[in-house]
């Protein structure tokens, strides 16, 4: 029953039976396509068509489009909070967070703004406030580090080479690699293991690791650097 | 600090290694030297990136599924006080009936109390009989239909907050829900698809609106409906 207001439901917003919007079907960075009820769809380049005020709230946009946005972003924001400084196993926990508090202030959020440049923003007023707290539950990398790292510069890859493209250069980067070393790389990441456990398992000593790990990482570095060039950081 | 050592720090932290001492040479480096610092800001973005990759536990697919988890105990949380308030408000006598049980049984023994006692009983047995004449005006009701989202499937609020939705025949009667909304949601995410249900409770017609105070909710059978009008997708089910 559109256009009859809810008891106790603050601000209802009514449209027209006819032009209630009932998803954001396709959306691209500035372009969107919605549905209406009557089976109609409208497409806008330059903000929402003044009927579709509701999709501007928070309710209208979230029952959209909003997964999309994570699984667009999550790579790129993720390697952007660790580049500010959290701890590796904290940060898909400060990430998840940003994206909560997008969800909920998604309203305010300009459709002609960069979506991943605003969830940056957020980042990093998250991380500033981890900075406040009390140094021992941090989830942050030790505080002169962190400091260090806080220089106004970290674009995040977002701000450089898209998270995907870098993600592709690394793949054939490793793939390059010794079969020891790309092994050694792969079991440090799938399952963090540790160099101590890696000493272990290959029979060498854990500073042996270490050096073989520092060297493996250089090497992809370098070779990225040559593929993407050296600014690919942004 | 030369290359070497810087590296070995730079090791150190990337494996979670670093200790407190060696994290201040670290910085102290990094804070001058903007190089090294976009070096250490390489490795952590590329290494964050290649762990993505490769622990199963930090896809995509696992990270989205988290997101979702959150929002939907976020959401749930929120009914949750909003119903616990709505209870306290409602039974502020219960609590310290509770609590001086012992202190009535006492109070009992003694003539005074005795009195008193009596006194409540005869209020007590006045105002059932006077609820079994017919004043109540708000009926008993049963609604067999399915829980609705206002928001995400009928599109006529902000909030997230269920309906009962009856479809008689050609009729469709929606009921907006004023209490026992956490007992519905207990049912089943009305947000992603209608919940059927079966209700009880009392209805009321407020300003041409059927309101509905839900006193108890069961799963109930999906109701022989027409098929969904497409204004029903919804397509981020938090």
């Amino acid at each position: 029953m559109p256009g009859q207001p809810e008891a106790g439901i603050k601000h209802p917003v009514i449209l027209p039976p006819n032009r209630v919007p009932c998803g954001l079907l396709i959306g691209e960075k500035h372009r969107h396509t919605f549905a209406f009820r009557d089976n109609k769809r409208e497409t806008t380049t330059a903000g929402f068509p003044a009927c579709t005020a509701r999709m501007n709230t928070p309710t209208g946009v979230k029952n959209d489009r909003f997964e999309e946005l994570v699984r667009e972003h999550q790579a790129g924001l993720r390697a952007y909070i660790r580049a500010l400084g959290a701890q590796d196993a904290w940060v898909d926990d400060l990430a998840q967070e940003v994206f909560l508090v997008a969800y909920r202030r998604l309203a305010h959020f300009d459709e002609q703004a960069d979506f991943g440049r605003w969830l940056r923003g957020i980042a990093r007023n998250l991380v500033l406030n981890e900075r406040r707290k009390n140094a021992r539950r941090s989830r942050l990398l030790q505080e002169s580090i962190v400091a260090a790292l806080d220089d106004g510069e970290n674009g995040g890859p977002a701000a450089g080479v898209p998270a995907a493209q870098l993600v592709h250069a690394m793949a054939d980067c490793v793939s390059h690699l010794p079969t020891r070393n790309r092994e050694l790389l792969e079991r440090r990441y799938a399952a963090n293991t540790d160099a101590a456990t890696l000493a272990r398992l290959y029979q060498l000593s854990a500073a042996a690791v270490r050096q073989t790990l520092l060297r493996t990482r250089a090497a992809v570095r370098h070779c990225i650097e040559g593929k993407l060039g050296e600014a690919w950081l942004g | 600090m030369n290359s070497r050592r810087f590296e070995e720090l730079l090791g150190e932290l990337l494996d979670g290694e670093l200790s407190p001492a060696n994290g201040d040479a670290l910085a102290a480096t990094l804070r001058t030297d903007p190089t090294r610092r976009h070096e250490l800001r390489q490795h952590l973005v590329l290494w964050e990136l290649w762990s993505q990759q490769q622990a199963p536990g930090r896809s995509a697919d696992s990270f989205l599924a988290g997101c979702r988890t959150r929002l939907r105990a976020e959401r749930q949380g929120e009914s949750f006080l909003a119903e616990l308030k709505e209870r306290i408000s409602r039974e502020p006598a219960d609590v310290p009936a509770v609590r001086h049980r012992r202190g009535w049984w006492n109070a009992l023994r003694r003539p005074v109390g005795l009195a008193w006692a009596a006194s409540v009983a005869l209020a007590a047995l006045a105002a059932f009989l006077w609820l079994l004449t017919p004043h109540n005006a708000r009926a008993t009701t049963i609604l067999r239909g399915e829980a609705v989202c206002t928001a995400c499937i009928l599109h006529q609020t902000h909030d997230h907050l269920p309906a009962i939705r009856v479809r008689e025949g050609a009729t469709t009667r929606i009921y907006y829900v004023q209490s026992g909304r956490n007992a519905i949601l207990r049912l089943g995410d009305f947000c992603a698809a209608p919940v059927p249900l079966v209700a009880t409770g009392q209805a009321e017609v407020k300003d041409g609106r059927l309101l509905f105070d839900a006193q108890t909710v069961e799963a109930g059978p999906p109701p022989a409906s027409p098929p969904e009008r497409p204004d029903e997708r919804v397509l981020f089910p938090f």
